[in-house]
Order: structure tokens, then sequence, then C-alpha cells
């Protein structure tokens, strides 16, 4: 069962496979999770999204039809809880507040790269959501186009724009990044 | 692939230790807890609601009594007596007395010959 397609599984879900389920879970809990903390920016919110998503398609499961893959169906279960979530202020992981200072010259290097990764971190979580979520599909899972339109629910010229005009306002919060690199 | 680019996916995929403890912890919530009922489509599941009623389709059954109806129904539309296809019967034409000029006939008066 283990090598068994997304779609074949969902077909032993509908009919109640609580081990198929737990398959497709651990399958795409990960993604999901990874999905829904950066849309969201809150681990905690994030985690509620994942088991919500989750438990949404084993109840849904004798209702879905195959006609677009699992993963564009799940990711917009996912995507809409997200959007649902009450807008909240701008999170910033505690991480982000780095380490203090090492003398060492490893260490200078290192803080660089967490000041760097902490900037970027933060310009993508002052975008607006959809936005966020277009960088998120097209730079952490990889989606095509195509795909990541489906799961935003709407065409690909409109993706296409959403993508140009997120990537334009991360230029211009990390020009200073951009050059020094 | 230009630097921005570059820059975020290398941010992505450093960023991903937290997403694996979230995932841990829905994966233990969800196997903890025992899942709720799964909702069935009504048209896709109503031959087992049937079956479970005692209630079993039995199709030749039901082919028959379509067969019944539809005999009936072509009995009912095509019989002698049945108008349910016949053309209506036309209006007869409404005559006003008041306006009908054209019986007016002005004759000769028979012996004088006078004409009115």
């Amino acid at each position: 069962m283990e090598r068994e397609s997304d779609e074949a599984l969902m077909l032993r879900i509908a009919k109640g496979d609580e081990r198929a389920f737990r398959l497709l879970a651990a399958r795409y809990a990960v993604r999901a999770a990874g999905l829904a903390r950066r849309i969201t920016g809150n681990p905690a919110d994030a985690e509620e999204i994942v088991q919500e998503a989750l438990l949404r398609v084993w109840v849904n499961a004798p209702r879905w039809r195959p006609q677009a893959a699992f993963r564009t169906w799940f990711y917009r279960i996912v995507f809409h809880l997200c959007l649902n979530r009450k807008r909240r202020a701008p999170f910033f992981p505690l991480e982000a507040a780095g380490d203090p200072l090492d003398p060492t010259p490893d260490a200078r290097a290192q803080m660089e790269r967490d000041e760097t990764s902490r900037r970027v971190a933060a310009a993508v979580a002052e975008l607006p959501e959809r936005q966020r979520a277009a960088i998120v599909l097209t730079y952490d899972d990889e989606l095509s186009n195509v795909d990541a339109a489906g799961i935003l629910g709407s065409s690909v010229s409109a993706f296409e724009a959403l993508l140009v005009r997120a990537k334009r306002q991360l230029r211009e919060k990390l020009g200073s990044i951009l050059e020094e690199n | 692939m230009n630097r921005m680019d570059e820059m975020l996916t290398r941010q992505f995929k450093a960023d991903n230790a937290a997403d694996d403890a979230i995932a841990a912890r829905v994966l233990v919530s969800i196997a903890a807890k025992p899942l709720p009922a799964q909702r069935h489509s009504f048209f896709k599941g109503w031959p087992n609601a049937l079956l479970t009623l005692d209630f079993a389709p039995a199709w030749p059954r039901l082919a028959a009594l379509a067969c019944v109806g539809l005999f009936g129904c072509t009995v009912g539309f095509f019989s002698p007596g049945a108008q349910i296809f016949e053309k209506p019967l036309a209006a007869a034409p409404i005559q006003l007395a008041d306006t009908e000029t054209t019986s007016y006939v002005f004759e000769p008066e028979p012996l004088t010959g006078a004409r009115p």
C-alpha cells in the first residue's frame, strides 16, 4: 500500500480504510505544515489547520471525485483554512530574535546568515496572503504554475501576475541584501 | 535562476525543522482519537441505505414495473378516445350586427321600378 498513488489511497479511504488515511496523512503532513505555517506565520495555527485539513480529507473522502490531483485538492483545503483564520499581528518567530553574539570569526559569518534569513522571512511574512501563498507554493513546494493556480482558485495568467507582484515587493524589501550577495 | 530565486529556495529549504515537529504532533493527535464519521454522497450511497433497511432494489421487478408504466402511457395517449394530440376546434368568428354592412341590398320597387 505504501507505493500506491495518492488517488488510489483516496479510493481506499472512501471505503473507510483508516490505514490508508494514516499513510496519506503521513505523506502530506509535513508539506501541509510548511504551507500553513508560512501563510499564517504561526506554528500553533498551522498545527490546528493541518489537523483540520486532514480530518476533512477523511470525512469528505467518499464524496471526492478523482478529477483533479489529490495534492491540488488537499492544498486548496489548507489554503482556504489559512484564509479563514482571523488576521493576526504579523508573526515573527522566536528564532528571529537571533542568538547572543559570539566573538569567533565563524560565528560572525553565521550571524550574518541568520540575519539574512530573518530578513527574508520577515519580508515574506509582510506580503499579502495570496502573494505569500504564491511564493510558498512556487519556492517551497516547487509546484508548477498550473497546479499553484488551481490551488489558489485563479487562472494561470492571474497567478503569474500575482507572483510577479510578490517578487517585485520582495525585491524592494530585500534590495540591500540582494546587492550585498 | 536569479539571486532572489536562489535566496528564497535556500530560505525555505533551510527552514523545515519546525514543519517536521508540527506534522509529528498532528499525526500523534490524529492517531490518538477515533476518526469522525465520513460523509457519504446521497446519490452514491442510497442503494446501500436501502439494503440496510431491507428495501433492496430488485432490478428485474423495477424493470417490469417501468415497462408496465410505459405500456399504460402508450395506450392512454394513443387510444381512439384520447384527444391529447388532436387539434382543438377552431373558434367560430364573432360578427357584430352593427358593424356588418355587406348584407345591405338596395333593390328596385317591383311595381313602380323606383329605386330607394
